[in-house]
């Protein structure tokens, strides 16, 4: 093989290779060709918008507290529920638009037994009970429970990286987080916990007592005169 | 061949002539009415005991004289407690104290977020158990008889189970006990909170939990409204346009829009264990439901049992309430089906009084 021929096959391999990238699911042209697919329409354009930030979040990470890589985080939750809420939105539009086929054939099939519809309001009754019963299948679908559940994913993680930026910023100005008063509020917790077990293992050994004891020598507290502990006083 | 829409147009402008008559009508009255012109829960009551958040209320009729045996009753932690008193016409309470018992409720309150970690196992050992002892001391008695309401009745017999010396007479209604039973008789229009529940992983759960904290009442509501949606749909303009034609089904309407917009947050793990130990994994049935270390047996519940049901629940599907009678251990265990749904047996203008006299006919028995 000539240096030319060898020249000319090490280009041409270059070239498909860049080609296949392009092709694959993250390439420039696929990610074109997503702008064409109406699931995308009511969540923006999905990986096309998504890769810069993968890309960016995705960099090395700093031993110090980096505000922009947080801020980042919020955005791409944000543009994930976005994305998330336009699957679901087109889920529950695909649902309605069976619903007035259905309608439409329920309707043809009782016209056909001389049964048309009169007054608008039985239209509208006729309507409501179709979308009822077809929601309630729907609803039931593995593809609609699954829409539901990344929705309900996509909206706890956004919550959660608002969280994490908004308690960065609070611990720089030494305001307490959520996490912390959460872990006050476990800690009070355990400590009634605490109390009322020792409560009840005093009631017992109580208990204990007066039965070991002759009639009339109970001068045992009962344990509900017990002062009862601050959560009890409704604090 | 006939076309499927043969609307006269004269009619339809009646229709619509009358549909405003009625809007028109509907905001005349709506504008008259103040928000707290709308009670709910007018029976007298004193608070007898607090802790945190939750309170133990006593009844009583002006009219009443001697106190009868004490009841006391548990509604869920999704709803208010209201739901049995919701006005006098139309509430459990007046008729049960009507027939003589001396009634107590329980206001579970509104959880906050400082109540997250607060579960079931509070609930019942500490909060029930420390009414129920009220209760025992101020009557001199050993043991009450209980009446629990969907959650409620779940509560009531993890205690009933775990603290049966307290209990004289068992009554549950609505309540879940089989979770997984609703598969036995599965309808598109009922259950749908446990194919909700079950479509999510255990890992779900937790997530919602560790992230909110708290299940919001709003979260639940949605899930509630998703049961019924033709009904979810048409309720704020054909339902409420045909309910304030009058004065007293309009009343009606917004105590009960009152009281389902009181609907407070569930307790995180409260939720958890709700949703994943009972919902999911069908824990209660299995003998492997867990309260401070001590497994619910409900073989241990051999005190008299009412199992109050409806053949129309569309939130507990009847298998499921159905399902107690092979698990608990008494013998003395009466089920009965009473007309109307989820909530109208308790707030329904006959089903709450035949609600009423059937309980106090069981436990005069007793």
């Amino acid at each position: 093989m000539t240096e030319q021929q060898n020249s000319f096959s090490d280009m041409f391999g270059a070239w498909a290779s860049q080609w296949e990238a392009a092709r694959s699911q993250d390439g420039p042209f696929a990610l074109a060709m997503a702008a064409f697919d109406p699931r995308r329409w009511l969540g923006l354009y999905g990986p096309a918008m998504e890769q810069p930030f993968d890309t960016l979040l995705g960099s090395p990470r700093f031993a110090f507290p980096m505000l922009d890589r947080k801020l980042l985080a919020v955005a791409a939750g944000w543009l994930m529920l976005l994305q998330r809420n336009g699957e679901y939105s087109a889920r529950l539009l695909r649902a309605w638009s069976e619903a007035y086929g259905e309608l439409v054939s329920e309707l043809g099939d009782a016209a056909a037994k001389g049964e048309p519809v009169h007054a608008g309001r039985e239209l509208f009754d006729r309507f409501i009970a179709v979308v009822n019963r077809k929601m309630q299948h729907v609803q039931r679908s593995e593809e609609f429970l699954a829409s539901q559940r990344r929705l309900l994913e996509a909206f706890l993680s956004s919550r959660t990286r608002e969280r994490e930026l908004v308690e960065l910023l609070a611990n720089a100005f030494d305001l307490p987080t959520r996490t912390e008063i959460d872990d006050a509020h476990r800690s009070v917790h355990d400590l009634k916990r605490e109390v009322r077990a020792l409560r009840r293992e005093l009631e017992r050994l109580q208990g204990e007592t007066a039965a070991g004891q002759p009639s009339g020598a109970g001068a045992t507290v009962g344990v509900d005169q017990i002062e009862p502990p601050a959560r009890a006083r409704g604090a | 061949m006939m076309l499927p829409i043969r609307i006269d147009p004269a009619k339809s402008i009646a229709e619509l002539a009358d549909a405003h008559q009625k809007v028109a009508g509907a905001i005349t009255r709506l504008a008259r009415l103040r928000d707290d012109e709308i009670e709910i829960g007018p029976t007298h009551k004193e608070e007898v005991r607090r802790i945190d958040k939750s309170t133990l209320f006593h009844y009583a009729l002006p009219e009443q004289k001697t106190a009868g045996r004490p009841v006391l009753i548990l509604y869920a932690l999704v709803g208010r407690y209201t739901v049995i008193d919701l006005e006098a016409d139309r509430s459990l309470v007046r008729r049960l104290l009507a027939t003589g018992h001396d009634v107590y409720a329980v206001d579970w309150g509104l959880p906050t977020r400082a109540d997250r970690f607060t579960g079931i196992d509070d609930y019942v050992n500490d909060y029930l158990d420390s009414y129920v002892r009220e209760i025992c001391r101020r009557h001199r008695i050993d043991a009450i008889d209980l009446l629990g309401i969907c959650q409620g009745g779940v509560l009531s017999l993890c205690y009933a189970a775990l603290h049966s010396e307290r209990i004289r007479n068992l009554i549950t209604a609505v309540t879940p006990v089989d979770f997984h039973a609703d598969q036995q008789d599965e309808r598109v229009d009922r259950g749908f909170m446990n194919v909700w529940t079950r479509s999510m992983s255990g890992a779900d759960i937790d997530r919602l939990v560790d992230v909110l904290g708290n299940v919001p009442g709003e979260f639940t509501g949605n899930l509630f409204s998703l049961m019924t949606p033709g009904r979810s749909l048409t309720k704020y303009n054909l339902d409420l346009m045909e309910a304030a034609a009058d004065d007293a089904k309009l009343m009606n309407f917004l105590r009960m829009e009152k009281w389902l917009g009181d609907r407070p947050d569930q307790p995180g793990q409260f939720a958890r264990q709700w949703l994943k130990e009972l919902y999911q994994e069908n824990k209660l049935v299995r003998g492997d439901f867990v309260l401070d270390g001590a497994p619910v047996d409900l073989g241990r519940i051999r005190m008299p049992v009412l199992n109050i049901l409806t053949d129309t629940d569309h939130i507990i599907p009847p298998p499921m309430s159905r399902a107690l009678k092979q698990h608990v251990g008494s013998r003395d265990y009466t089920e009965l089906v009473v007309k109307g749904g989820h909530i109208g047996i308790f707030i329904g203008p006959r089903s709450h009084q035949e609600l009423a006299s059937k309980i106090t006919e069981w436990l005069t028995q007793r």
